[in-house]
């Protein structure tokens, strides 16, 4: 049994490793706020400025159910700034370091451009970006990040709620059955 | 003849026409085991739960999925998102790869390290190798259906690997992709053995896998055959055997319910969550962590046609080993050199996945090497292994006397 | 008779150990087998319209361009459904009686007079009837010419029913809601 533990987590150690990012300054170390108020309050400003320019294809209109597309069109927002800006429903989970990369990157502009033609970030390989700086006040930085960590994984709260069920139930399960087997080795074996 | 309940006489109206007690007896009641094995006789079992796992989830993930590159992406978002209980299910299939992987690769060390692979089950390992192969097979064409970055370049770049082959090296690329790159075509037909040939493959020779295993019995921790007349030392499969499957299954269920609740985007790299783009490859390429140690393999030789040949070596020649190793011992542990021979080639396979997430430059790229070396020599050298210990054995024997 | 003192003695600690496994084996398959029919429903939940056809159960339907005495073939839950804005002899005809083998009378049969609302699908087997203004009829079915009034009755067989009337609401004059959510 503890070789078998250890092959797991040598598994698990390799995985990691798999999931080393690239080159970066470290992230900051900031806590994600999952409350509904700062969530509602991130939705509102994404709605009001980010839609303008980027889409959030997988999440729908609450009145017409249609996808959320960008104000611009692709082919505009490609004229005018030379790339189409990427779709929002999942970039949360979309980038290494998950949300917390959101947040470092909304709040990593810098104010000398220095080779670059738009916007200078610290957080984006090459540094440069097409997206000029949105100057968020930190606050609603990390509402819009709370509001994009809920829009890519909907599903969080409760999956996490049933997996606890789920958990308990099957370490009941598991013990029991481990019950039986000791009863039947004692009797089949001696 | 004394009256019968109905249930029963329902169970004679079957048992008359199909072998169903004969069945039961000859796998289940009457199936005798080895009383002496250790839990690492349960992952054959775990696999045929991960494998109904994967037929469960992948028929329910097949029903909503959409095999067009216009729609795969976002299929897949809906089902995570609008199909009911599709944030569970598509999780499930995805790690449920991952532990399928897991399983498989330590029910093939337990056969390496115990000569199951030896007569007289040469045949039983075959057909686990061709197993492996399916796996390797559902792995790769299931990855490019989700249709995200990883995706994409994952089978461009080993698809690509074709090209190597000699004269008809393009033409074959086409082949394998229905078209000049991956594409809509490639998508089609990747979705169709994923969901066709490679389920059909896998029940087919688990069933012969099963059938061959009952005929010669399980191989035992001691390496050394039980006589079937020792009565004493063989227990029925059912009930000890399907009750130590029975809780330790579970127990790796827990596990697997722990990713699946916890940390369903685990072993996905982000890239996966960005729509396929034909026109710009990710800025670094890493496949399934249990492709690793083959994609190093491939990496380390720049030549490419060799390394193409590696690549396929590397599975290829675990059919070889009944083969390469004759000796009549079946327990590593009892064996001087192979002991640590096999120890070290399991550090390599793990060292090898962990240089596959390393760019093949400079010490890595050395590293690889020697590691692909060592990886072709451990079987390559079984001959002479096996002949040196017969050496010592003679010598030791002689001395004792 | 010590021997039989034995046996019975081993007998009856067999026993114990029975019991006792039994009730513990009992209970674990019970668990595990309610665990599996829990675990099975979620999948056979998954079978079920997802969100995105869940929201097409209703409809909104702009009528605001059908023109008086003609038909508009919309689409709701993805079967034809008619919009006949009928002219003041149309209502005259469809008032005037309660149709053939199905009766019913026309004011059932609508919200506002001027507006029929009808699933297009004959009930006889299904075929779309075919839009025909004539003095006895309104539709008739190409399939197996059942035909139809101006209320959307059955006249003619082989249809046993009349044209069925879906469940709508006017949000608006120019806007029905078809369905129930």
């Amino acid at each position: 049994m503890a070789v078998l533990g250890a092959t797991l987590v040598l598994f698990a150690g390799l995985v990691g490793v798999a999931a080393a990012s690239e080159e970066l300054p470290p992230l900051p170390d900031v806590s994600i706020p999952t409350d509904a108020e700062t969530i509602e309050l991130g939705e509102r400003i994404v709605m009001a400025r980010c839609k303008t320019c980027h889409s959030l294809q997988y999440l729908r209109d609450e009145e017409t159910l249609q996808p959320l597309l960008s104000g611009i069109t692709p082919d505009t927002a490609k004229k005018q700034f030379g790339v189409v800006p990427p779709d929002l429903s999942l970039i949360a989970i979309a980038r290494p370091g998950g949300a917390a990369h959101t947040y470092a990157f909304l709040t990593g502009y810098e104010n000398d451009l220095g080779d670059c033609e738009k916007a200078a970030n610290r957080f984006i390989s090459g540094g440069c970006t097409a997206m000029v700086d949105p100057r968020l006040s930190d606050e609603d930085a990390l509402a819009i990040t709370a509001f994009l960590k809920e829009a890519a994984d909907p599903n969080e709260k409760i999956r996490v709620q049933i997996g606890i069920w789920v958990e308990i139930f099957l370490g009941i399960l598991t013990v029991m059955a481990y019950l039986v087997y000791r009863r039947i080795k004692k009797r089949e074996l001696g | 003849m004394a009256e019968k309940g109905s249930l029963s006489r329902v169970y004679d109206w079957f048992d008359r026409q199909l072998p169903v007690t004969e069945l039961m007896e000859n796998h289940a009641t009457k199936y005798p085991t080895p009383k002496n094995l250790t839990y690492w006789w349960n992952f054959g079992s775990l696999a045929a739960i991960f494998l109904v796992i994967q037929i469960l989830t992948g028929i329910l993930l097949a029903v909503q999925y959409k095999n067009d590159p216009t729609l795969a992406f976002d299929s897949v978002q809906r089902i995570v998102r609008d199909v009911e209980w599709g944030w569970l299910i598509q999780p499930m299939h995805a790690i449920g790869a991952s532990f399928f992987f897991l399983v498989m690769f330590i029910h093939l060390g337990r056969g390496m390290v115990y000569g199951s692979y030896k007569s007289p089950r040469a045949l039983l390992w075959l057909i686990g190798c061709a197993l492996f192969m399916v796996l390797v097979i559902a792995g790769f064409t299931g990855y490019l259906l989700p249709w995200g970055q990883m995706s994409y370049w994952a089978a461009q770049v080993i698809t690509e690997v074709f090209s190597a082959v000699p004269v008809v090296g393009q033409t074959l690329v086409e082949w394998v992709r229905g078209s000049f790159v991956v594409s809509d075509a490639t998508l089609s037909r990747m979705f169709t053995y994923h969901i066709v040939l490679v389920p059909i493959l896998f029940i087919m020779l688990t069933v012969v896998h099963i059938s061959a295993l009952h005929k010669v019995g399980s191989s035992n921790p001691t390496g050394v055959e039980i006589d079937k007349k020792e009565k004493d030392k063989f227990a029925t499969f059912h009930p000890l055997t399907t009750a130590k499957d029975a809780w330790f299954g579970l127990l790796v269920l827990m596990v697997f319910f722990a990713f699946v609740f916890f940390a369903p985007h685990y072993f996905t790299p982000v890239a996966q969550f960005i729509e396929a783009n034909p026109l710009q490859t990710p800025p670094e390429i890493v496949p399934e962590w249990y492709f690793l140690s083959m994609f190093a393999i491939l990496r380390s030789i720049p030549e490419k046609l060799l390394g193409v040949v590696a690549l396929f070596g590397s599975v290829g020649i675990l059919f070889f080993l009944p083969l390469l190793d004759r000796s009549p011992v079946k327990r590593a542990f009892s064996r001087p050199i192979f002991r640590w021979g096999l120890l070290l080639f399991f550090l390599d396979f793990i060292y090898l996945g962990y240089l596959g997430t390393k760019p093949p430059l400079g010490a890595n790229l050395v590293a690889g090497q020697i590691a692909t070396l060592y990886y072709f020599l451990f079987f390559l050298s079984l001959p002479l292994v096996t002949w040196l210990e017969a050496k010592m054995a003679a010598k030791k024997g002689a001395k004792d006397e | 008779m010590p021997d039989q003192k034995d046996d019975g003695e081993i007998i009856e600690s067999a026993d114990n150990t029975q019991t006792r496994r039994d009730w513990l084996l009992i209970s674990t398959l019970t668990l595990a087998t309610a665990g599996t029919a829990v675990g099975l429903w979620p999948f056979i939940k998954s079978l079920n319209p997802s969100a995105e056809i869940q929201a097409q159960r209703t409809s909104k339907i702009d009528i605001s361009a059908v023109e008086l005495g003609e038909q508009l073939v919309a689409q709701w839950q993805g079967k034809p459904l008619f919009i006949v804005h009928r002219t003041k002899e149309m209502i005259e005809k469809a008032e005037a009686d309660d149709g053939g083998t199905d009766p019913q009378a026309d004011s059932e049969r609508v919200e506002r007079p001027e507006w029929l609302i009808l699933l297009g699908t004959c009930p006889h087997l299904g075929c779309v009837p075919r839009f025909e203004e004539t003095d006895e009829y309104l539709w008739v079915c190409p399939c197996h010419n059942s035909t139809f009034d101006y209320s959307g009755r059955v006249l003619r067989a082989p249809s046993p029913k009349n044209l069925q009337v879906p469940p709508y609401r006017f949000i608006s004059d120019t806007e029905i809601e078809v369905g129930e959510a």
